[in-house]
């Protein structure tokens, strides 16, 4: 096991390495100035020059990568060209919370997905198996920003019991709407797998010797029938997890979250390359972490996986 | 089929989400006046913006949020009023020379930083050069710019000597970058390692307290304040992302005011039985315009330029497109603006005329592109209206959605036919609307339409530094008049803002130009609270 992370690890190298190279040379291939970003409207030609040398921009452009590599290695992720302020002071003051709302939407995710999906495998062709599966069909179905601006209007603007938007003092009222808006996307997905790799488990040799051992019905259902149905489920997870955790833009701007998702638009907008190449760094790190991690987790969920 | 119950997974399934939901519901609620929820602190004026602004440092900043706020924590020599005209704020008095090229200024012994230290006439040199130096790659610089000297007789007396005479030249040191700044609070920011801009000090009527990225600002008023104090205890600018959001946090009580409401809404409010009368329309120094570009033929010809004019309606353009968010433009200049001309009326409509005249032009089944940014949505109409109408006379109109830095680019480098400009006034004078939109030394900065007039340009520069106002007037309504017949440009319409306030908020205005506020005089109004809301011992409901 520990050769097989030490080898995923050192695989993540050349990843981010392409991921730090590609994004620097599409960023600085976009169409539009810098310079102008940062200028107001009435720049002169001289103004944007001097601009442009204060920040590098005259530098041919396997110049300023250089420099750019060479500073990542020292692990300086420079300065935001709009704000003046250390990226990495940005991404550590953003990310907690974005980890805080995909936290909270996985929770939200799994409780009512798997539970949902399991009562629908357990309960096959019945009114509430039709229901559920209907319900998550417009729950995948319904853009998140139009839910979430359904929330807003009944949960705080008709019935006053949850704050319509922002983080407030950090209290757990500011995180409902958005994590049910964002989590129900998860929830549809989750409870239509979970119902499906239910269902097949549960028609599976051992599940009928298990019961005809005497093992209790809750036995027969989590230690037997989930624990083997639960290795899809968790992928998903994983996926799902790793997107909410790469920023979910338009639930952070219906809710005015302070996440990384409405950071690295405005970023790309404002041609603010240093945020926008230590956002997409994490982003990519963020994956190849929860990749690395949903893998080690399948041995642990199913024995029979070994790793090399 | 197992034997766990249908109520046992439901249970299961529900008893989470409910248990947060109802555990947040104990700890947040509104409290209804009538038809309104009232304020969660009467002691604080809650206002909003989508953005959260890069920073609060005068030299940096070129946006009107940060120049709003700006305005508030820092003071100026002169300072704008809600109707945009100048009045003292660290000058109490001052006098410009007959020539127009010396300005004296008096400043008030009394005026203090928020940090204790008086303010001097040091201040306002380094202030201001800090502005021009090219190595602190200030946003805008050409505010300062005409400053030839900074003389100083003693702590509280300059002069500033001009390099030429520029009458507006008071409006320019109302603005967010003539800010005076300590030079200590600047020097101690570099040597501790955050910008200035971060954590601002000033002389103004507000103290900065706090900033959390994308979340809020927040101010506090200086007690000992040396001029006329906030009614206001605390002043939060929230950043609201959506505009649709933000209306939820007016309708729950969590914001003072809305002070530009979303073209869709505007009908609702303001034909709404309760908040109809609570719905204000405000004047707002801002023209949408749409400029051809002059140097590419055949739209270098004005009489090609004018028949285009000729297929609009402005009314119902305004109508349709905004609302009614707007007053017709027969030109750059905004009414209440000096060189505006009330009695001019725009181009007629006439598409029948306008067909003859384009015919021969060369533009008849030619294709000529529209660049618009994409970020308003209004903009995008009013270019599928044109689209719709310019058709009619064989004219194919395509039209390029660019996002904020390209569209600037692609005026910049002249690479369209025409491009949607709205433009916001910098400072209140008819100079802002001529000289950076349409003087040829302007191109391509500020005169993206590229449009080159000697005439024009002669009688902008007379309006510079003629000092006589009513001589100044009339030759800034010769010139507006010149631009209107030369059209480089189809003006749209001059912008109204349709704001709404909380009905207990009291002396709310939204001011002219957008620094003319610093919410001195708003509060909300809490005297006959218990009698109306009649339910609680304590009206103010609190997080």
């Amino acid at each position: 096991m520990g050769a097989y992370i030490t080898r995923r690890l050192l695989y993540m190298l050349p990843v981010l390495l392409g991921v730090v190279t590609i994004t620097f040379f599409l960023g600085h291939m976009a169409p539009g100035d810098p310079a102008l970003a940062m200028a107001g409207q009435r720049a002169t030609e001289d103004q944007l020059e001097s601009i442009r040398r204060h920040y590098g921009f005259d530098q041919p452009l396997h110049i300023q990568y250089g420099y750019y590599l060479y500073n990542l290695c020292r692990g300086d992720l420079g300065l935001s060209y709009d704000s003046q302020r250390p990226v990495a002071t940005i991404i550590a003051e953003r990310f907690p919370f974005t980890l805080k709302l995909a936290a909270s939407a996985m929770i939200v995710a799994i409780f009512i997905g798997v539970s949902a999906g399991l009562l629908s495998a357990l309960m096959p062709n019945t009114v509430y198996d039709r229901v559920a599966m209907v319900i998550s069909l417009l729950g995948i179905s319904t853009p998140v920003f139009w839910l979430g601006l359904l929330l807003i209007y009944f949960f705080s603007m008709r019935f006053q019991w949850l704050p319509p938007s922002g983080y407030g003092d950090g209290g757990v009222w500011y995180l409902v709407l958005p994590a049910i808006a964002l989590g129900t996307q998860s929830v549809a997905l989750l409870a239509r797998m979970t119902r499906a790799t239910m269902l097949e488990v549960m028609s599976e040799d051992f599940i009928r010797t298990a019961r005809a051992k005497g093992a209790s019905p809750f036995s027969v259902v989590f230690k037997h029938g989930f624990s083997n149905a639960v290795i899809p489920v968790v992928t998903i997870i994983g996926l799902d997890f790793a997107s909410y955790l790469s920023g979910s833009v338009l639930t952070e701007k219906v809710f005015s979250w302070p996440g990384l998702g409405q950071h690295i638009v405005t970023a790309i907008a404002q041609r603010d390359f240093p945020v926008i190449n230590g956002t997409v760094l994490l982003f990519a790190l963020i994956f190849i972490a929860i990749n690395l991690l949903v893998d080690i987790l399948y041995g642990y969920l199913d024995p029979r996986i070994r790793y090399e | 089929m197992p034997e766990l119950t249908r109520s046992q997974f439901l249970r299961l399934t529900l008893a989470g989400p409910l248990g947060v939901v109802l555990g947040g519901c104990s700890g947040w609620g509104g409290r209804r006046g009538s038809f309104y929820i009232l304020p969660r602190d009467p002691d604080t004026l809650t206002m909003y913006d989508t953005v959260d602004p890069p920073t609060l440092d005068p030299a940096r900043s070129w946006g009107v949020v940060d120049g709003r706020i700006i305005g508030m924590i820092f003071s100026n020599l002169v300072r704008f009023t809600h109707d945009a005209q100048v009045e003292p704020d660290l000058a109490e008095r001052w006098s410009v020379s007959e020539d127009g090229l010396v300005y004296e200024f008096q400043l008030r012994p009394e005026a203090r930083f928020s940090n204790g230290r008086s303010v001097v006439a040091q201040d306002v040199k380094y202030s201001f050069e800090r502005i021009v130096n090219p190595d602190n790659a200030a946003a805008n610089p050409w505010v300062l710019e005409r400053i030839a000297d900074i003389e100083m007789d003693d702590d509280h007396s300059l002069r500033l000597i001009l390099d030429r005479p520029f009458a507006p030249m008071l409006y320019l040191l109302a603005m967010p970058a003539a800010s005076i700044v300590p030079r200590e609070e600047i020097e101690r920011a570099q040597h501790e390692g955050f910008t200035f801009g971060e954590r601002p000090i000033g002389s103004g009527p507000w103290r900065f307290v706090e900033w959390r990225r994308f979340q809020h600002i927040a101010l506090e008023r200086v007690e000992d304040y040396w001029g006329r104090s906030p009614r206001f205890k605390r002043y939060q600018y929230r950043v609201v992302s959506s505009h649709f959001t933000a209306i939820a946090e007016f309708e729950t009580g969590n914001l003072a005011a809305i002070d530009q409401l979303p073209d869709a809404e505007v009908h609702r409010w303001r034909t709404h039985p309760h908040w109809k009368d609570y719905t204000r329309q405000s004047q707002v120094l801002a023209t949408d315009m749409v400029m051809f570009n002059c140097q590419r033929p055949p739209l270098d010809r004005a009489e090609v330029r004018r028949a285009l004019c000729q297929f609009i309606e402005p009314q119902l353009l305004i109508q349709a497109i905004r609302n009614g968010a707007g007053t017709v433009s027969a030109g750059p200049i905004p009414p209440g603006v000096s060189g505006n001309d009330p009695e001019r009326a725009p181009f007629s409509y006439d598409p029948e005329g306008a067909k003859a005249t384009l015919e021969n032009s060369g533009l008849v089944g030619k294709e000529i592109v529209l660049v618009v940014p994409s970020e308003q949505s209004f903009m995008r109409a009013v270019a599928e209206v044109l689209q719709a109408l310019w058709r009619q006379a064989g004219v194919n109109l395509r039209v390029r959605q660019l996002e904020w830095v390209t569209y600037r680019q692609a005026l910049r480098d002249g690479d369209f036919d025409a491009g949607y400009r709205g433009w916001f006034a910098d400072y209140p004078d008819g100079d802002n609307y001529l000289f950076p939109l349409f003087h040829s030394s302007q191109i391509p900065t500020g005169n993206t339409a590229h449009y080159s007039d000697p005439v024009l340009d002669e009688m902008i520069e007379r309006s510079q530094t003629e000092m006589d106002a009513a001589r100044r007037e009339r030759l800034l309504r010769d010139a507006n008049k010149r631009v209107y017949e030369q059209a480089p440009a189809l003006f749209l319409w001059h912008r109204l803002y349709f704001s709404v306030a909380h009905p207990r908020l009291r002396e709310y205005r939204y001011p002219l130009i957008f620094n003319g506020t610093r919410y001195l005089d708003e509060y909300f109004d809490v005297s006959e609270l218990d009698t109306e809301s009649n339910k609680t011992e304590t009206a103010w409901a609190r997080i």
